[in-house]
């Protein structure tokens, strides 16, 4: 059962990765299930084994996948448009890791964090073109993952 | 908010492309401390804040 689920998460990495890139949209696991025909128990198992890896987060409190990182799955202030479809990223780094990603041009417009205006990004043939601002990181790398959600 | 740390946007994106340009991909595997402290040294992000481990 173990090693069955570890290689059931392989499966479940790549279909919510691709749909994510493919879609904007990051599948949850009733339809992860559906679409690799395995039970939601079984993809919520998964799940948890490829968050506790640190590959995606899940939602706190919940069984819902709330970042397959760099694609958040909730609406965000921080918005890229790349391949004429609309992505979220949790934060400015994960917004441009959208557009490295995907290998696409990209347009990411990310709220300024001290006045709330927006700041605009551009990405073009893999070069950032158009740039503003400065990005700000306020928690220290080794303790990003205290609390991802808030890092 | 504590002050942090400051990266310019093409510092950043340097950091999103070594994190992210493989993500997509079968053999896609999360980087080892080492593969993630030499990414960030390579774009300048040294010193104490930058430090993966406790």
């Amino acid at each position: 059962m173990g090693s069955d689920i570890e290689a059931l998460g392989f499966d479940v990495r790549l279909y919510v990765f691709n749909e994510a890139a493919a879609t904007g949209h990051v599948p949850q696991p009733l339809q992860i299930a559906r679409a690799l025909r395995r039970s939601e128990a079984e993809v919520r198992a998964a799940l948890q084994i490829l968050a506790e890896g640190k590959t995606l987060i899940m939602a706190p409190n919940g069984g819902d996948i709330w970042a397959a990182s760099p694609f958040c799955a909730v609406p965000s202030g921080f918005r890229v448009h790349a391949a004429g479809k609309r992505y979220w990223g949790t934060c400015a780094w994960d917004a441009m890791g959208i557009a490295a990603a995907l290998g696409s041009d990209a347009q990411i417009t990310a709220p300024c964090g001290d006045c709330g205006s927006g700041m605009t990004l551009e990405v073009r043939q893999g070069r950032l073109e158009r740039s503003e601002g400065i990005i700000h990181f306020a928690v220290p790398a080794h303790h990003w993952w205290d609390n991802i959600g808030f890092t | 908010m504590t002050r942090g740390a400051l990266l310019t946007p093409e510092q950043a994106w340097q950091l999103a492309q070594g994190w992210y340009k493989e993500k997509l991909k079968p053999e896609w595997r999360r980087p080892t401390v080492e593969e993630a402290e030499a990414l960030l040294a390579s774009i300048g992000l040294t010193g104490a804040f930058w430090n993966l481990r406790a």
